[in-house]
């Protein structure tokens, strides 16, 4: 699928659901940017993207001065750019959205004034077609692909300037930001970026001032985003030399994940691979630590308006296919080193997967 | 000015009691009930995201690094506040305020419910449901069965805008990290760097003086309005306009700046503008009077677009919400302001310029200001 194709899905999708008009919002909070993934621009203000049956589709920006960015962003797409988002959408529908046959995706989670604006334009009987569209428009573009390779490359690298700058005192968010910034330099536009360290972690969180000490496991997320496109690469880093056990159990979690990524191919349950993860912790007496409150899932996909296939957990029916793109991380908690972090970008392909990180974790080593 | 929302705030949030006392949000709290006074409410919810969090800030210090979170205060003072992310997460979480109190937020209305039967509670009052997504407080209220949640908006967010001393500190403090950050901008542009590069410079120099959060937009064309840096590539701009937004403890500069090596007409005149602005500003001035100012002096160029809106108030918020939800009308006294004169000649010829300003009985006291 291309971004025009992505168009028709979602105007196909607009057939199959008997509606004339669809409005789409984005979703700033949760980051699910579904104007972006749409149309390729991502607003400062608030968007809507209008797609019509009869019309070109419709991207409305504001406030009025974005203009010059979005038109450039999204080709294609007719770009409005106002102050007043409920009045631009009246003025392309003077005689109002048509009753009954209007669909809306995100306005739900829009700011809350705008938001009911947007819905009582469309009519209490409106069809919410979130879910709908996002399974619509799930499959990525070939170059969001090479999008997600390259922002993993950006987060690979970040980790190895992560051991070249971490040091005892430091404050964890100085070193965030100065990782998010180097980031930056290498062409990130955004960044899901959560680093955070202790003696013994019990989960990976946004960043504090605590200052690093000797011993401390640092872990980090880097989710960087590449022209909107996520990947993420989890990594975990010692302060000082490691102990054995630690050593020891961070090879064991490396091994987990990478029994769960050997059975990625199209055809497969997701679920297959958060088993094959659980089945190596199980084996060595951590079947308790394999579920709530310690685990989760073992990844999720990756995108930007999609979070497409999902998570990766023992519940996730979802069937594999070609292009999926998604991150697999055990990120598992033993009670002898606490969480440890290790997580790969994975690419399924027609036979099976590509690994988009060159080099599969490791434990870090900070000198002290 | 809107900027873009990072998917994580990942800089200092931590609440610092050198810079914002206890004894700051204590009295806070007790100005908060004395507004209040009359209405029955016997407990507050407050609200706030990483997007906006101005209230909830101003009470607890808690901003939200990820997705959301809330704060439920009585009357003496005590604050619980759940924010987003698991039981594990909340250690980080409880460093970003000086409540004890802080639990993992899972559903808004079951925990305001809880508390307020916990509590024995009557009437509750709700704040920032603006900064709310649309489809929340109807989750929220369906939760209460059937107690009172009042929307006292309107009566608190003027409790916003008076910047107390420690307030005005900290946007002093901000002020001069954006002076550094531009004169970052301007070096880097002197020194032939691309546009890209040179807000990264300035950006990564607002962070070492101590800035929590920065926020940059640059040109992406000659002369272009300043938008979001989403491309890789890095091209040299002139004229490159910038605007730089600096957080300082919750509290928030900016400035939009023009940077070129030619001198033009649109420039200075855009710059007579903002000084004639400034010469007119001081509390009971009104905004109609600042931008006929600025228009004489623009004398015939296009006003940008940027700086139609030449005034509003900044302060926990880039741009806060004034009383009547409108924009800024009259300056008044104590309030912080960013004012803006900005102008467009012909294709690739425009000029933004801005100031910070106190507004004081008699003048505007300029805390900062992008004239050379």
């Amino acid at each position: 699928m291309d971004s025009s194709g992505r168009t028709q899905a979602a105007l196909r999708l607009m057939d199959q659901e008997g509606v004339d008009v669809m409005l789409v919002g984005p979703n700033e909070i949760n980051r699910i940017d579904t104007v972006f993934h749409l149309t390729g621009y991502r607003g400062v203000g608030e968007t809507l993207a209008v797609l019509s049956k009869s019309e070109k589709p419709t991207l409305i920006v504001t406030p009025e001065w974005e203009i010059e960015r979005a038109q450039a962003r999204a080709p294609g797409w007719t770009v409005r750019a106002t102050n007043d988002l409920s009045q631009a959408v009246s003025g392309l529908f003077p005689k109002g959205l048509p009753a009954g046959r209007t669909g809306t995706v995100g306005l739900g989670k829009m700011p809350a004034a705008i938001g009911r604006s947007l819905s009582a334009l469309a009519g209490a009987d409106a069809k919410k077609l979130d879910a709908k569209l996002e399974k619509a428009l799930m499959p990525k573009t070939a170059q969001e692909i090479e999008h997600a390779r390259l922002a993993s490359a950006i987060g690979e690298k970040a980790f190895d300037r992560l051991l070249e700058i971490a040091h005892v005192g430091m404050a964890e968010c100085d070193l965030a930001v100065q990782l998010k910034l180097y980031m930056q330099e290498l062409g990130a536009d955004d960044n899901f970026f959560l680093l955070t360290a202790s003696q013994h972690n019990r989960a990976v969180q946004p960043s504090s001032g605590r200052k690093l000490q000797v011993g401390d496991v640092i872990l980090a997320e880097m989710t960087p985003t590449y022209r909107g496109q996520l990947s993420q690469i989890c990594r975990t880093a010692v302060v000082g030399p490691p102990s054995n056990i630690l050593a020891e159990k961070y090879a064991l979690v490396v091994r987990a994940m990478e029994a769960g990524i050997r059975t990625i191919k199209p055809g497969i349950k997701m679920a297959t691979v958060a088993n094959a993860i659980d089945e190596v912790l199980s084996a060595q007496g951590y079947a308790e630590y394999c579920r709530p409150p310690h685990i989760r899932r073992r990844g999720h996909g990756l995108g930007h308006g999609s979070n497409a296939p999902g998570d990766v957990s023992p519940e996730n029916e979802v069937i594999l296919a070609e292009d999926m793109v998604f991150v697999v991380h055990p990120n598992q908690y033993l009670p002898e080193t606490g969480y440890l972090l290790c997580g790969e970008p994975i690419h399924v392909t027609a036979n099976g997967y590509e690994q988009m990180s060159k080099r599969t974790a490791w434990l870090g080593t900070v000198p002290v | 000015m809107r900027v873009t929302q990072p998917a994580v705030l990942v800089g200092a949030y931590d609440w610092e009691e050198k810079f914002l006392p206890k004894a700051e949000f204590e009295g806070r709290i007790k100005e908060m009930f004395a507004k209040l006074a009359g209405t029955g409410a016997t407990g507050v919810v407050v609200y706030g995201n990483k997007v906006d969090n101005a209230a909830l800030a101003w009470l607890t210090n808690f901003a939200p690094k990820i997705e959301s979170g809330c704060a439920l205060i009585t009357p003496d003072g005590k604050v619980r506040i759940h924010g987003s992310g698991s039981p594990h997460m909340m250690v980080n979480a409880k460093r970003l305020t000086w409540t004890e109190d802080v639990r993992p937020q899972r559903d808004i209305g079951k925990h305001v419910s809880d508390w307020a039967t916990e509590l024995g509670l009557g009437a509750l009052a709700f704040w920032a449901s603006d900064a709310m997504p649309a489809d929340l407080m109807p989750r929220i209220t369906a939760g209460l069965e059937g107690r009172e949640l009042r929307d006292v908006g309107s009566t608190l967010d003027p409790l916003l805008l008076k910047k107390s001393p420690v307030a005005l500190n900290l946007i002093r403090g901000a002020c001069g990290m954006l002076e550094k950050s531009v004169t970052t901008l301007r070096q880097s542009f002197k020194s032939g760097v691309s546009a890209r590069a040179a807000a990264l410079a300035a950006e990564t120099v607002a962070y070492d003086s101590g800035a929590q959060d920065v926020r940059m937009l640059i040109s992406m064309s000659k002369g272009g309005t300043p938008t979001a840096i989403d491309y890789p590539e890095g091209v040299k701009l002139d004229p490159l306009l910038a605007y730089i937004a600096i957080r300082h403890s919750t509290y928030w500069a900016d400035g939009a700046l023009t940077i070129s090596a030619s001198p033009s007409a649109t420039l200075t005149k855009t710059q007579d503008a903002l000084k004639a602005m400034i010469a007119k500003a001081k509390a009971g001035a009104s905004v109609a009077d600042l931008s006929a100012a600025a228009q004489e002096k623009l004398s015939g160029l296009a006003v940008h677009p940027v700086a139609q809106k030449a005034v509003n108030g900044i302060g926990l918020s880039l741009t806060e919400a004034e009383a009547d939800r409108g924009p800024v009308t009259r300056l008044e006294e104590g309030r912080v302001y960013s004012i803006r004169a900005g102008a467009r000649g012909g294709e690739g010829d425009a000029a933004l310029f801005s100031a910070m300003i106190l507004a004081k009985a008699d003048r505007a006291e300029i805390l900062w200001s992008s004239l050379a």
